[in-house]
């Protein structure tokens, strides 16, 4: 070998690299991954920057006002009723003398723990249907998406009045009805992003391996399909904060003294033609943080196209 | 085709038969009688001649047998809690007014949704489109309540000028008409634009171009026709949306409708209601899309039939 290699220097015809010329290219050539280049190009969308900051702001305030605030939610102050906004209650106060700040912010919780829960539980029964579905194939994938198909083609609204109607009231009523009507969009995508990849030659090679289906779903096809599948959660959280305030406006969803911002719009009904400020501070909220999240998942959109 | 349409139909059909299904067992399974109230004791014997007028007395396989027989001849059961009063005249009695409303609103979103969203595609200027970008963004995230409840502080308050209880006159169409559209209109304006964007920049537009086809002719004729399938596929629904009733905006307007019977029918258990309605649109919607889907693979060589 040793002989071989000054033999061709001697001829001179070839020359051989410095160390440090070898690698150059290679640092070059190095990828980055689809996700960093995503959250890059995310973090150049100002709109959906200016949804993260809104919603990380709203998250603190629903967090930390209503914690820290000298009023509860529900203390009554019947001689300062309807208040117009002051330094003490930067929002005024309802009809019953409740401070509405802290209110809305009590609502916050509310409503973004809707949100955030559904898009939670769509994510684990989307990826576990729409995986077996894509990965078992065959007349059980039929006989799967056809009721997906079922629950899809009717329209939403009458299942969770229904679901209301069955279970009462109430929060968790509210979270039941709108996860079992919301999680067949993450189910669809997941089936299809699993059969999108099922053929791929590094799935093939793990199942050669002798990768169960779990680990087949988990680690090579939801690994590898996260930005459909983090679009789709990201924009179901406006769907179910919108759902939820809409009921709750009716007065058959969430019901007092539980505050979300669509009960809160509720209350302030009666009192709309003398105090109109106090409908609009909860659905001021609710659509700038509905605002948020759309913008939020546009740029996911774009970022991973 | 026909077994693309055949096909179509008979999962539309299993679709009802699935639904009045869960609807019933849904109900079904609400712990005690409608007729035992918390608040009201009434005597056995009263609550057992109940039962056996509702024929709530019989094994639960027959109910849902008569039941299932009902819905399919049309024939739903009196109402519970509004004696003597039939679900089918209910109803006749409230979808009028949900059918108009809906139908005013569907037409107008369509026709400012288009016009507006044509006129962003065509508009070379940026300013322009950036006012729809920011106009279709808060008409896609604020609530049709929201804006129902805007209209009627500015125009019913604090100007006077129009009607916000009922649907007596055309005045009082307007504002629910526009607190129902401002979605829809936004909706249909994107796609629109988006759609007849693309269409813009293909190779058959830039040769009819330099043939000397004018510009009307171009946009009227070869672009808004290919453009329109996004439009369709997004409009059936929400046309069977529109004109099943929006339950919060009849219920902030006060309007007689299908929406507000619906709600007004759960918040008074009224069971019977409940299963009539929600069969009843459930019937509308799935036969609208089901026409939807199949117009447009009518109108759309490329949609494959076999899926």
């Amino acid at each position: 070998m040793e002989s071989v290699k000054k033999d061709l220097s001697q001829d001179a015809l070839f020359d051989f690299l410095p160390e440090a010329e070898k690698t150059a290219d290679i640092k070059l050539l190095k990828t980055q991954t689809v996700l960093r280049r995503a959250g890059k190009r995310f973090m150049q969308n100002k709109l959906a920057m200016l949804g993260l900051i809104f919603i990380g702001l709203i998250i603190l305030m629903a967090i930390f006002v209503p914690a820290f605030s000298e009023f509860q939610y529900n203390t009554q102050d019947l001689s300062n009723r309807n208040a117009l906004p002051s330094w003490t209650h930067p929002f005024g106060t309802d009809k019953l003398g409740r401070d509405i700040l802290v209110r809305v912010m009590v609502g916050a919780r509310v409503s973004l723990l809707i949100g955030f829960s559904a898009a939670f539980f769509n994510l684990v029964i989307g990826v576990i249907y729409g995986g077996i579905s894509g990965l078992k194939g065959g007349w059980v994938d039929n006989v799967m998406m056809r009721i997906v198909d079922i629950i899809y083609s009717v329209p939403s609204y009458l299942y969770v009045i229904l679901i209301l109607v069955t279970l009462g009231n109430g929060f968790k009523s509210m979270l039941i009805a709108i996860t079992l009507t919301s999680w067949v969009g993450m189910a669809r995508q997941v089936r299809a992003q699993v059969l999108a990849l099922k053929e791929r030659e590094y799935v093939l090679a793990s199942k050669t391996l002798g990768a169960g289906q779990a680990r087949i779903l988990f680690k090579d096809v939801v690994l590898n399909s996260l930005g459909p599948i983090i679009i789709v959660m990201v924009t179901s959280i406006p769907k179910a904060i919108l759902t939820e305030s809409f009921f709750s406006f009716v007065g058959i969803g969430i019901t007092p003294p539980n505050a979300s911002w669509g009960v809160l719009a509720n209350e302030a009904r009666e009192v709309i033609t003398s105090y109109p400020i106090h409908v609009i501070w909860p659905m001021l909220a609710l659509s700038l943080t509905v605002l948020s999240f759309n913008f939020i998942g546009d740029g996911l959109t774009e970022a991973f196209e | 085709m026909t077994s693309y349409v055949l096909k179509r139909l008979l999962y539309g059909m299993l679709t009802l038969l699935v639904l009045a299904t869960v609807v019933f067992f849904l109900m079904k399974s609400i712990p005690g009688s409608p007729f035992e109230l918390e608040d009201k004791i009434f005597p056995q014997e009263y609550i057992d001649n109940l039962n056996a007028k509702y024929g709530l007395d019989q094994p639960i396989y027959v109910q849902y047998f008569n039941y299932m027989k009902n819905a399919l001849t049309g024939n739903f059961d009196n109402s519970m809690v509004m004696t003597g009063m039939s679900v089918t005249y209910i109803i006749g009695r409230s979808f009028p007014a949900s059918l108009k409303l809906g139908l005013c609103a569907f037409f107008f979103s369509l026709i400012v949704g288009v016009a507006l969203g044509t006129a962003g595609a065509l508009s070379k200027s940026k300013k322009f489109n950036y006012v729809i970008s920011v106009i279709t963004s808060l008409g896609i995230s604020v609530p049709n309540f929201f804006v129902a409840m805007l209209l009627m502080i500015l125009l019913g308050v604090k100007i006077p000028v129009l009607p916000i209880v009922g649907l007596k006159t055309p005045l009082h169409y307007i504002l629910p008409t526009l607190a129902l559209s401002f979605n829809p209109i936004s909706m249909i304006c994107r796609l629109t634009r988006n759609s007849l964007r693309d269409v813009l920049s293909q190779d058959y537009i830039v040769l009819a171009r330099s043939k000397g086809t004018s510009e009307r002719r171009i946009v009227l004729k070869h672009c808004l026709k290919n453009a329109f399938l996004p439009v369709l596929t997004y409009s059936g629904p929400q046309f069977s949306a529109l004109i099943t009733g929006s339950f919060v905006i009849e219920s902030l307007f006060s309007i007689p409708g299908i929406g507000y019977e619906f709600v007004s029918s759960v918040s008074g258990r009224d069971y019977t209601l409940i299963m009539g309605l929600a069969v009843f649109l459930g019937v509308i919607v799935i036969l609208i899309n089901l026409l939807t889907d199949i117009l447009s693979a009518i109108l759309s060589p490329q949609i494959k039939l076999e899926k």
